[in-house]
């Protein structure tokens, strides 16, 4: 319901005149504010080299994101995994190009882990444990976690583990099995790789039980509806960057390496792990 | 043959002696339950109120007398305790605490014990066939990691008591911990709670963290005025989770209390204990005085906040 | 004075200096004070925008729904504000206090967007939101707090500040006017003490000045003084006196001057040169003071210088032994080497022997030559001058010695002067006599010469009316005759004219009426050759002279003017003052008279004209201008005309006639 709700609203959608400003959204990270003063250069950047003022906002978290987009009637959005395939599915958009790290990864994974001392190895070492999980609407953070399960033969996680909780983010999710709040936990590798650069220790008392394959990291959609010319001109704006002196100033300020080109068959490890997971992203409610 | 008038007596008599004892066959009949607690602190209180609140639940409250013992946690206290219940020869020996564990363990004796808020690794102490419980399962060094987030420490004090062994674990643990981030630990042994004050006073330190001691913890009171005075965040592990310290990581009293209860109630009905499966406490509480920690000056670290089960404001 | 006059600028200086210096030392201060209050203005506007981004946050972070709209790029947008508000406040202030509470803040605001973000990059769990939410307000409101409580006190500096400042104004301005008041009541103060110092002892020198100016020589200033100007009053009182002395000193030369100025002057009335030489000696005794003066002169004779003049107190006849020799004066000539001689008392005369004083008699002598460019002509012998003789006397007596002797040659040249002069008259009178009778000669075969003209027609025409029958032809004879006759009479009565000389009948004449009356009398002529005549009469005075004369004069001269434009013309006659004269014009516009033919119009029988007029007309005028004193000259030029200028005496002069 909710969905054809949606996808009426996008379909009544008028289009917007080109020529005003492309509004782009950011998934919130760890600090909105550094996020933004990260990706301000990029903006100006964009809206010199492309001809129309480039915008960023953040966007609300997860579940929301859909909603946000379309009420904000916002021309693009750097989208994760799972939002990025929803992205595909209900909005009609299209992935045009996606940051390296300066470690040279454009990539991301999933993470299951526990504490070293929790005696937890592998699927029959976590029945009846606890396990938390980030939010519903992330592949990093439950997807991939659900589809292991099943794919181990858990039916039903609220039945298998003693307690099943949604941490909300995933540091908290790391603190969480860390300070022996919850004894299994599943996390974007990045994250997790985040917090064990700051506190190494952290990696000594976790372990990791079980990693997904490689799931294309952050990706910058726009809408299909846009002007070819002009997601033709962004994509090869950002693929030049890291050609362009100013550009490279720019990226490093992005803390990015630079950018590469991004395809819709990029998400199709997705799409495995939903078929394990036993969702179907059309109508997988994840709200 | 019929029965004499002696033989009538003599029956009377019995009769007399039995409804004589029939109270202490009664009383035979009702089950002594013996707690010690590694020292009277509010942890244990709590544990002990939960406990025998749900024994009341269980309907073991009116059949069963439980006679508590408080012994300062020391040793030789410690285990005249254990030797007191014992004698008393009670059913079952409720102990809160690895040391009291322990000085019981020591005793060799037959009697059942119930263990609650052990510390996880003293567990291989506990490999008796007569012991179950609730351990805990607490990371001291999340605990570190979040009063580091409130101030940078460079030197830790770690007030502990020799008393008990797994707070000098503990200590040790930190020692570990803190020559991984760079930082000097102090320990401060309290023999007696008494001598915080003016053992802290010849210290220096940027922050104090009380292990799993009772001793420490009694002398929780010295260590806060300390701690204010020196404008210092401090930390309670393992035996804390009313807010009293700034931050306090520990096992839920309460639930342990439930859980231990249900454990008796089952070697009351005769189930050996090692039938009962020990498990470990599940309700882990992460309480930040938020309160404290702002009129003090503290900077607020977010993920503390967020984290905490309990904020108090 | 100088020194003062230093001293006092120097102060001067000094204090318009200290004036300055305070005053820019208070527009300093003032300067300061007010930037400092714009300064914390600005900060409080700073501060307010502050406040308003966080009250902006606070409302959209206690907004009902979720703030995940356009109110977190608000949020963004002002907390980012805040950050750099503060960072940049971070960045002025550098006192401890400021700065503590500035890094607390910005620790506050770091909280802030921690927990912020926190709030935003968090889902699940209502409790951890709200409780996130009510944490991020709660840093909100105490980063109000915080700020008011900033705000307050820098609203007290503010205040503060800007009090201080006012009351800097106010002082300031005071201290200007007074320092400005001041210094200018000082400087007036010195400037007039100054002056004053200055001016009197100026006026009393200007003054003084005057005095002098109008005569009062050797008036001395009663200025005194230490300064400049007390020298300058001494320099001035002793030019003073020098000033006096040498107008004494003056006077008495002028004295002596106008005393040999006398005596020279007797030497140019060369009438009588003894009784001229007998008063100079006079006059040389008392100019020089001398009780003895003798003038000795060359003789030609006797070959001796004798005394020729003397002027003396003492007995007669001592001079006369005096006798000089040509020799020996000769020699004392080159052993003076032409200086004059002195022999005071006291002096060695035996040098200058005879040239000496007269032992007994004369006390002192001076003795000087007379000299031509040859030879010695004379002595010049004074004696006995009361002190004894100066070099002044000496060059007094050269003067006079050259004087006398210059006069004496003069005389000599005048006596020859005249002997030349009367030879010259002689000679001319022989001229003018010979050149009469040339004349007469002349004048005798003109007239012979005029007369045989109308005689051979007479002569001529009587013959042929002998043989004429015809009595027309006879009468036209006749009338011929009668025409030379008349002609032939006509010359004669114009020479009688011109060899009598008729004896001017004197009156009273006033030249403009006799004119007025000739031009009346010529008019028909003029308008007859249509002539235009002009008449402009100048103010003249009377003049003596006989009117008929004078009439025939000017007819003459304006006959012949209107002859000479047979065809027209303009005719001016013009009478004038000039010098002492009367100028008479009389211009026309005729053909003009040529350079060679100018030179003889005057000249008797002298004509122009073929067959016409007797040419004595304008000689006879000549005469006649002559015998009134006056003359005539002419000017003219070929083409263009002729202009005669009469010139009369106001009076007739004694003498002609």
């Amino acid at each position: 319901m909710t969905f054809l709700l949606i996808l009426a609203a996008v379909m009544a959608w008028p289009l917007r005149a080109w020529g005003d400003e492309i509004l782009i959204g950011l998934i919130p990270e760890e600090n909105i504010f550094n996020q933004m003063e990260r990706h301000r250069p990029l903006a100006a950047y964009l809206s010199k080299k492309v001809g129309t003022t480039v915008r960023f906002t953040i966007l609300s978290r997860y579940g929301d994101v859909m909603d946000r987009f379309v009420s904000r009637k916002m021309d693009g959005a750097f989208f994760g995994v799972f939002t990025g395939v929803l992205a595909i599915d209900r909005i009609d958009a299209e992935p045009i190009a996606r940051p390296v790290s300066p470690s040279g990864s454009a990539i991301v994974q999933s993470y299951i882990f526990v504490r070293n001392d929790s005696g937890i190895r592998d699927i029959k070492d976590m029945q009846g444990k606890r396990i938390t999980f980030v939010d519903r609407a992330t592949v990093t953070g439950y997807l991939y976690a659900l589809s292991y399960l099943r794919g181990n033969g858990v039916a039903s996680p609220e039945t298998f583990f003693k307690e099943v909780s949604f941490a909300g983010s995933h540091g908290s999710t790391i603190y969480a099995v860390l300070d022996g709040r919850s004894d299994i936990g599943t996390v974007k590798s990045t994250i997790f790789q985040k917090l064990v650069a700051k506190d190494p220790v952290i990696k000594e008392e976790l372990t990791i039980i079980a990693k997904s394959r490689e799931l294309p990291d952050t990706t910058l959609f726009l809408r299909k509806d846009l002007p070819q010319s002009l997601r033709a001109k962004m994509k090869a704006v950002l693929l030049a960057m890291d050609k362009d002196p100013e550009g490279m100033e720019v990226l490093k300020k992005l803390e990015a390496q630079k950018f590469i080109d991004a395809k819709k068959e990029d998400f199709a490890a997705f799409y495995d792990i939903a078929r394990t997971a036993g969702i179907s992203v059309k109508t997988y409610k994840y709200r | 043959m019929s029965l004499r008038l002696g033989d009538k007596a003599f029956f009377l008599a019995a009769l007399f002696i039995v409804l004589l004892a029939l109270p202490s066959f009664c009383l035979a009949a009702e089950n002594t339950i013996g707690v010690i607690m590694t020292g009277d602190i509010p942890y244990y209180q709590e544990l002990h109120k939960s406990f025998m609140a749900r024994l009341g639940q269980l309907g073991l409250a009116s059949k069963t007398e439980v006679i508590v013992q408080k012994p300062y946690p020391d040793h030789i206290s410690l285990s005249n305790a254990a030797r007191k219940l014992i004698a008393m020869d009670v059913d079952v020996i409720v102990v809160y605490g690895a040391p009291a564990a322990i000085a019981v363990v020591k005793e060799r004796t037959k009697i059942p014990m119930v263990y609650a808020a052990v510390y996880e690794p003293f567990m291989s102490e506990l490999k008796t066939r007569h012991s179950t419980g609730v351990y805990v399962r607490l990371s001291i060094s999340s605990l570190l990691r979040y009063l580091r987030s409130l101030r940078s420490i460079k030197t830790l004090g770690v007030v502990y008591s020799s008393n008990e062994e797994d707070s000098v674990y503990q200590f040790s643990e930190l020692a570990k911990l803190a020559a991984q981030y760079g930082m000097r630990v102090e320990g401060i042994n309290l023999k007696r709670h008494q001598e915080a004050q003016a053992m802290l006073a010849k210290r220096r330190m940027d922050a104090v963290l009380i292990a799993g001691s009772s001793v420490a913890h009694m002398a929780m009171g010295q260590i806060i005025e300390y701690a204010k005075a020196n404008v210092i965040p401090y930390a309670s592990f393992f035996l804390s989770t009313d807010g009293r310290a700034m931050v306090s990581l520990a096992a839920n009293p309460g639930q342990q209390g439930d859980k231990i209860a249900d454990k008796t109630q089952k070697i009351l009905d005769g189930v050996s204990p090692d039938k009962v499966k020990a498990d470990a406490a599940s309700e882990i509480e992460l309480v930040f005085n938020m309160k404290d920690a702002t009129s003090m000056g503290m900077k607020l670290p977010m993920e503390l906040v967020t984290e905490a089960t309990k904020l108090i404001k | 004075m100088r020194k003062r006059l230093i001293y006092s600028l120097a102060m001067l200086f000094l204090l318009f200096s200290l004036g300055a210096s305070i005053a820019m030392v208070y527009t300093y201060r003032i300067t300061k004070d007010l930037e400092s209050v714009i300064t914390l203005h600005r900060i409080e506007i700073i501060r307010q925008n502050f406040v308003i981004n966080i009250q902006t946050v606070q409302s959209n972070l206690f907004a009902t729904g979720t703030i995940f709209g356009k109110e977190l790029d608000i949020i963004v947008e002002n907390v980012s504000a805040m950050d750099a508000s503060v960072k940049g406040c971070l960045g002025c202030h550098h006192d401890k206090e400021m700065t503590d509470r500035l890094v607390k803040v910005n620790d506050m605001v770091e909280q802030y967007k921690d927990a912020i973000s926190y709030l935003v990059t968090s889902t699940a769990n209502e409790q951890r939101i709200e409780r996130l939410k009510m944490v991020a307000v709660s840093i909100g409101d105490s980063l109000l707090g915080r700020t008011q409580e900033m705000a307050a006190i820098a609203d007290n500096v503010l205040r503060g500040r800007t009090i201080e400042a006012v009351k800097a104004i106010n002082q300031s301005r005071i201290i200007l006017i007074v320092t400005l008041v001041g210094s200018l009541i000082l400087a007036l103060g010195i400037a007039v003490t100054l002056t004053k110092r200055i001016t009197r002892p100026v006026n009393e020198l200007v003054n003084a000045a005057r005095m002098i100016t109008a005569g009062n020589l050797g008036y001395k200033t009663q200025y005194h003084d230490d300064s400049e100007f007390g020298e300058v009053a001494d320099s001035f009182n002793a030019m003073s006196t020098a000033l006096e002395k040498e107008q004494e000193k003056t006077n008495r030369y002028i004295d002596q001057l106008s005393g040999l100025y006398e005596v020279t002057l007797n030497f140019y009335d060369i009438v009588e040169m003894d009784q001229a030489f007998q008063e100079t000696c006079q006059s040389i005794a008392d100019i020089l003071r001398v009780k003895q003066v003798i003038l000795f002169l060359f003789d030609d004779i006797r070959k001796t210088f004798v005394p020729n003049t003397m002027a003396h107190v003492m007995s007669e006849g001592s001079g006369d032994v005096m006798h000089y020799s040509l020799e020996k004066m000769a020699e004392l000539y080159q052993v003076s080497g032409g200086l004059p001689i002195v022999v005071n008392e006291g002096m060695d005369p035996s040098i200058y022997a005879p040239l000496v004083p007269l032992p007994g008699r004369e006390t002192n002598l001076m003795a000087a030559w007379l000299l031509t460019k040859e030879k010695i002509l004379g002595i010049l012998r004074v004696s006995d001058k009361e002190g004894g003789f100066v070099e002044e006397d000496a060059k007094i007596l050269i003067i006079l010695a050259n004087h006398m002797a210059v006069a004496m040659e003069n005389r000599q040249l005048y006596r020859d002067l005249e002997a030349k002069m009367e030879e010259l008259r002689q000679t001319q009178e022989q001229l003018i006599q010979s050149a009469k009778l040339a004349a007469i000669g002349e004048l005798a075969s003109n007239v012979a010469h005029e007369i045989n003209n109308p005689l051979t027609s007479i002569i001529g025409f009587t013959e042929l009316s002998k043989e004429e029958d015809d009595a027309s032809m006879i009468r036209k004879s006749l009338d011929i005759i009668e025409k030379e006759s008349l002609r032939a009479r006509d010359i004669v009565k114009q020479l009688l004219g011109f060899a009598r000389k008729k004896p001017l009948q004197l009156t009273e004449v006033m030249i403009n009426d006799v004119l007025r009356d000739v031009v009346v009398l010529s008019s028909s002529q003029a308008r007859m050759s249509r002539v235009k005549v002009s008449e402009d009469y100048g103010d003249v005075p009377l003049t003596t002279g006989d009117v008929d004369q004078l009439k025939q004069v000017f007819l003459n001269i304006i006959t012949n003017a209107v002859h000479a434009m047979p065809n027209g013309g303009s005719l001016t006659i013009k009478t004038s003052m000039q010098n002492e004269y009367i100028l008479l014009r009389i211009t026309d516009t005729g053909h003009g008279i040529p350079e060679d033919v100018r030179k003889r119009i005057f000249e008797p029988f002298f004509s122009t004209k073929k067959d016409k007029g007797t040419g004595l007309g304008l000689s006879i005028s000549y005469r006649i201008i002559q015998d009134h004193g006056g003359r005539i000259d002419v000017e003219s030029e070929e083409g263009k005309g002729t202009t005669f200028l009469i010139r009369l005496p106001v009076k007739i002069p004694v003498g002609t006639v």
